[in-house]
């Protein structure tokens, strides 16, 4: 990513962390506090050596001064064992307290996130595509963890260890200090330089072992076919390929990881040697009194300058997968598509059915238009139909009733209130659609019903009878019975009938129905035949028809072709007329 | 399943255990390096100092290298392992048969490959490579602690260790159940999601938003706690070490000063005894991670173990026995009932099929008609005495001879996410032409000319870039590339327009002519021509004969037919 880039993504999510501006400075006291205690332990063990231990061997008094502690070896020792519980305390609260932030900001970002998702138009979404939103409502946001754990205090914790460090060295012996300093940039190239390799093959390697798995995935879905053309053994071919190219990247892996940790190793030790021996050159010259203690708490700083390191090289590539992760969840939200806007104030009032289309043009995509200037009246109460053939439009007519969609030109009126003036809920809630394809929930059969409204189990019973369902439910074992891996089990027919239940349970004004083309058996056709029938009545109701016979009782009939109509009346004026209409009659009869 | 490899890679560990513990024996040097070269600090022997020093980088130089070799040795060889399992149980899934995988969810059998494949390897590298250098650093460090520099000290020191031991396996139990809950929520909260993208149109429909937010905000919530759950304990464990260990060197740091005082250890010993504590941090923190993977990995083996005894296609049915197949078929009193529920699939069907005659079969979801088809592929087993081929028992056709001669196309018409060349052809070698060809027999000439790439169109994950059409004519093309002399179409045609399917009837009666077939189909216009038509309900044959004959028969054909010819009309 480029550094520019960069911070169009750091700012929105330093912006996220506003409200736990108090809790994140406590948080950088306790790191502060218990990398001080890190710092502090190599300390009184050189006081130890030096102040006590090398004068009781010489024989020589000891030096007692300053802090009370300090005045005898326990004391030092218990001393030790306080900073010791000092930094671990720091060290859990801590850990508790930026937990607690960067939950609560994971938690806002997911709901933001779901309800982002829930305001987005259809096309909109069936744009973007489903499986990317779900990474983003999910594994996205998983992904931001890291960037609030590991950069913002992990950055802080371990430079500030390094600074620490740096001057502890220093202010011992600054000579000294120096000397062991020489070791930092080869330390630094070291590291990463593996840490860059690593990075770059673990990409590779996660491209592979998603492609075998997806690969294997895919061989047991489709094992059918592959042992019924008996090609068992090129697919195993083929994942053998996989499998060796994927075992060269792991051992690269195993090579750079056996390298880099053993030759750090050897730079500590280089490290060591050269303070070892210019600290008996200093001590020797009496410039710099280098004495015992220092150079065996400098060894211990030198592998603790070492551990910062490799976590900041090491965090630079978790940090870049997490900033990819924030890039693709804050151009989903700010990618300037229109919401639909839920709360927005408007016409709220109960529907009493009247539909009208006033010469309404709708195109998908730019000109291509689907609907050139229809118009029709529906009263509270009448059934319409619309018949014609694939692409005439039919299906349109659903989607701009409910408002998935806006006409270019024209007017939606309902009960004579322009359409886009009613609140979406209010609408839609009145407006009852049943789709072809019906989704069904994970859930039992009454939760299928209620799609989370309010309604009791007595007219969820009511409903299912209404719509002719009750007798497949109740061999089912009734309507708290689950719905198994999202109705498989039920037939097309069946799933219309639950679909049909589910719309009048939500008691609709108006009711839309797109007929199922799929082939019912003819038991099933009978029942849907009457739950029409019964589910209809008092209601307005638009049929998007495939069966001639279901629509012979309606009070108009249009037939649509390429986004017109071209004819249309009732069943016996249509007839009357013999056009287009009569003709599919006739077909049928033939 | 891992007796094969250990006989060809298992003299692996041993290099590798011999590299480890001169490692690890290495390594525990240095502290008596440092610490003599320390007490030669305070006299006045250059040279003798000066050798310890470097002898630092020696030490540091002989780990590098056998550490290398160790991990080459272990690691490597666990790396391999991994390749191994995964190749071996793909070719075990492979041959198991299709019964097995209605009992068991492809994401379960993901499971094994993903987790318990890399849960093993981690067992028998990582894991242990851990233990055995927990063991000797551990061993040595404490050694030379009490030998080298004092017992008692030594004694003393180690005292709080067991209380750490207790924490680490304490603390990493509680972070395992409480990672597990994460891990859950987690799946939980992605399939309310995927669910809600997946039915975005009855929620709005319906006006649900609201509920649905309010749902999962609760959801969200017990993420988050979760989460906390876990990070709270997970944040215990650094911490609780470190006091314990932070009491061992408090504790050397007060007796062993006075040791030092009273003159019973030197000072090198002491700074030696410090580094040895240092040392043992490691491998006792790593305690917790040994146990709980290797308890993972015996699980995991477990688990693999109990599938590869699964029995695979016998090494009958693996050969072709060069019979050439003819194409005859005949059902003799045919009955099948699945093995594990004992449901009746079939239930004495009979029929006989010249070599090129053809069967045609109706009847509603679940009667029975694609075991039929099932059966005759052998990808279930039939009988004894009820089916037959050519004349010969179908148990006694290898499935591999029998497979070749048939050209199988499935009812979902599942496809590979390769190009259309490639599904078509799979692996057959057929030529481009061939394919060409077979595709224009299928139908699909006029969409592969819609298409900017042809036949090197990318099917996409089960053929999802293509429409339901056009999957099942690639297929169908499949099926006749391999110029079967058996042709088994189940419900075929199903997702394809009444105009397309009388174009490709057309072309199939011209493909089918000398072959045998039997034409599964919802779709009764494509039955029209068979030699016979069986009409099945609940696995039995309740009307057959022609076409016509049924029609005239006015039964359930007669009814079905009349039925789908207004239906087409209306759409038409």
């Amino acid at each position: 990513m480029q550094l520019r880039e960069k911070s169009h993504v750091v700012k929105p999510l330093l912006g996220l962390m506003r409200p736990y501006v108090p809790q994140i400075l406590l948080c950088v006291v306790l790191v502060m506090l218990f990398n001080g205690a890190d710092l502090i332990k190599p300390w009184i063990m050189e006081i130890a050596v030096d102040d006590y231990l090398t004068a009781m061997v010489a024989g020589e008094p000891v030096q007692t001064g300053g802090f009370f502690l300090f005045q005898s070896l326990t004391g030092l020792g218990v001393s030790y064992f306080l900073v010791v519980i000092v930094g671990a305390l720091a060290s859990v609260l801590q850990a508790r307290l930026l937990a607690r932030v960067c939950q609560s900001i994971l938690n806002t970002m997911r709901l933001k996130l779901f309800d982002h998702i829930h305001r987005l138009r259809l096309t909109d979404l069936d744009d973007i595509g489903s499986g990317r939103l779900l990474t983003r409502a999910t594994n996205d946001v998983e992904a931001l963890n890291e960037f609030y754990n590991d950069v913002l205090i992990g950055l802080f914790r371990d430079i500030f260890l390094l600074i620490g460090i740096i001057v502890m060295m220093l202010n011992m012996n600054w000579r000294l200090a120096l000397m062991a300093f020489t070791a930092v940039p080869l330390i630094l190239i070291i590291t990463f330089l593996c840490r860059g390799a690593l990075h770059r093959n673990f990409v590779k390697m996660k491209a592979l072992i998603s492609r075998i798995n997806g690969f294997i995935a895919e061989s047991l879905s489709g094992i059918r076919v592959i042992q019924a053309f008996g090609r068992e053994k090129e697919k195993y071919d083929e994942l053998h390929d996989l499998n060796l190219k994927y075992r060269k990247t792991t051992m690269t892996q195993v090579a750079i990881n056996s390298f880099m940790r053993p030759v750090m190793e050897v730079v500590n030790a280089l490290a060591i040697v050269l303070i070892l021996l210019f600290g008996w050159h200093l001590a020797g010259q009496n410039t710099g009194a280098v004495e015992v203690g220092v150079l065996f708490a400098f060894t211990t700083y030198i592998k603790q300058f070492f551990e910062p390191i490799n976590d900041l090289a090491e965090k630079y590539n978790s940090v870049q997968s997490a900033m990819v992760s924030a890039d693709r969840i804050f151009s989903l939200l700010n990618d300037g598509r229109t919401l639909e806007d839920l709360d927005a104030p408007g016409h709220e009032a109960a529907i009493v059915g009247r539909v009208e289309f006033r010469d309404v043009w709708f195109a998908y995509v730019g000109e291509d238009w689907v609907l050139k200037g229809l118009s029709f009246t529906a009263e509270p109460g009448e059934k319409l139909a619309f018949v014609g053939a694939t692409g005439a439009g039919k299906t349109t007519v659903i989607n701009l009733l409910s408002r998935f969609y806006t006409p270019q030109r024209g007017q939606i009126l309902i009960d004579g209130v322009p359409i886009e003036e009613w609140t979406l809920p209010c609408l839609r809630s009145q407006i009852a659609v049943v789709l072809q394809d019906v989704f069904l929930f994970a859930g039992t059969i009454a939760d299928n019903v209620r799609v989370h409204a309010d309604i009791t189990d007595e007219n969820i019973e009511r409903a299912l009878a209404l719509s002719h369902a009750s007798e497949f439910v109740n061999r089912l074992g009734g309507i708290h019975a689950q719905v198994a891996e999202r109705g498989a089990t039920f037939s097309t027919g069946e799933r219309q009938l639950l679909s049909f239940a589910r719309a009048i349970a939500h008691q609709p004004a108006i009711l839309v129905l797109d007929e199922a083309t799929a082939n019912i058996d003819s038991k099933t056709e009978l029942l849907v035949q009457r739950s029409i029938e019964s589910i209809s009545e008092g209601r307005t109701a638009i049929f998007i028809a495939h069966r001639l016979s279901t629509i012979r009782n309606c009070d108009k009939i249009f037939v649509l072709d390429h986004g017109e109509v071209i004819e249309s009346g009732s069943h016996e004026e249509l007839m009357a007329k013999n056009g287009a209409y009569a003709k599919m009659v006739a077909g049928v009869e033939a | 399943m891992l007796r094969d490899f250990f006989r060809k890679y298992g003299w692996n560990y041993i290099p590798g255990a011999i590299f480890l513990v001169l490692s690890t024996w290495i390594q525990t040097r240095a502290p008596i390096v440092l610490g003599n070269a320390i007490e030669l600090f305070a006299g006045s022997d250059y040279a003798a100092f000066a050798h310890e020093a470097w002898r630092t980088l020696t030490i540091a130089v002989g780990v590098f290298f056998t550490r290398i070799a160790w991990r080459y040795f272990i690691i490597g060889t666990s790396r391999e392992m991994e390749i191994y399992l995964r190749d071996r149980l793909f070719w075990h899934l492979e041959f198991l048969p299709i019964r097995f995988y209605s009992e068991n969810r492809s994401g379960d059998l993901m499971a094994y490959a993903i987790n318990d494949v890399g849960a093993v390897r981690m067992t028998f590298g990582m894991v242990m490579a851990q233990s055995l250098t927990a063991i000797t650093s551990i061993g040595f460090s404490v050694n030379e602690m009490a030998a080298g520099v004092h017992p008692q000290l030594t004694l003393f020191a180690l005292l709080p260790v067991p209380v750490a031991i207790f924490f680490i396996i304490f603390i990493g139990q509680s972070v395992q159940v409480k990672f597990r809950r994460v891990q859950e929520l987690f799946s939980q909260l992605s399939g309310h999601v995927q669910e809600n993208i997946n039915g975005m149109r009855v929620l709005k429909a319906f006006a649900m938003e609201k509920q649905q937010y309010e749902h999962y905000q609760q959801e969200s919530g017990e993420m988050r706690t979760a989460n906390l759950r876990l990070s709270y304990t997970s944040a215990l464990l650094s911490p609780a070490i470190q006091t314990v260990f932070g009491l061992s060197y408090a504790i050397g740091l007060v007796y062993g000063g006075h040791l030092v005082a009273d003159g019973a250890i030197s000072l090198g010993d002491y700074v030696a005894f410090n580094s040895y504590l240092t040392m043992i941090v490691a491998p006792v923190t790593s305690i917790g991670r040994i146990v709980n993977m290797l308890q993972r990995g015996l699980a995991s083996l477990k688990r693999l173990n109990a599938l590869m005894v699964q029995p695979e296609l016998p090494p009958f049915d693996r050969k072709e026995d060069g019979v050439p197949i003819r194409g005859g078929i005949e059902a003799r009193h045919l009955s099948y009932s699945h093995p594990d529920n004992g449901q009746v699939a079939l239930e004495d069907v009979s029929f006989t099929l010249a070599p090129g005659q053809k069967l045609g079969i109706a009847g509603k979801t679940g009667s029975g008609k694609s075991t039929l088809v099932l059966l005759i592929t052998k990808l279930l087993e039939a009988p004894e005495g009820q089916l037959f081929i050519d004349g010969r028992d179908i148990r006694s056709v290898p499935a591999a001879s029998l497979r070749k001669a048939i050209g199988y196309v499935p009812q979902d018409g599942f496809l590979f996410n390769t190009t259309i060349e490639e599904n078509i052809a799979f692996y057959t070698g057929a030529s481009h032409e061939a394919v060409e060809a077979a595709a224009a027999q299928a139908g699909l000439s006029t969409d592969l000319r819609a298409m900017p790439l042809g036949l090197k169109t990318i099917c996409g994950e089960h053929g999802n870039h293509l429409s339901g059409g056009q999957r099942q004519r690639v297929s169908l093309a499949r099926a006749f590339v391999r110029d079967p002399s058996i042709l088994l179409l189940d419900d075929t045609l199903s997702a394809v327009d009444t105009r397309t399917e009388a174009s490709i009837l057309e072309n199939l009666h011209g493909e089918l002519a000398g072959r045998t077939a039997i034409i599964i189909s919802h779709r009764l216009s494509a039955l029209v021509e068979a030699d016979e038509i069986l009409f099945m309900e609940n696995g039995r044959v309740v009307e057959r004969g022609t076409h016509e004959a049924l029609v005239a028969l006015g039964g359930r054909y007669a009814e079905m037919w009349n039925q789908q010819k207004e239906k087409e009309h209306a759409t038409a």
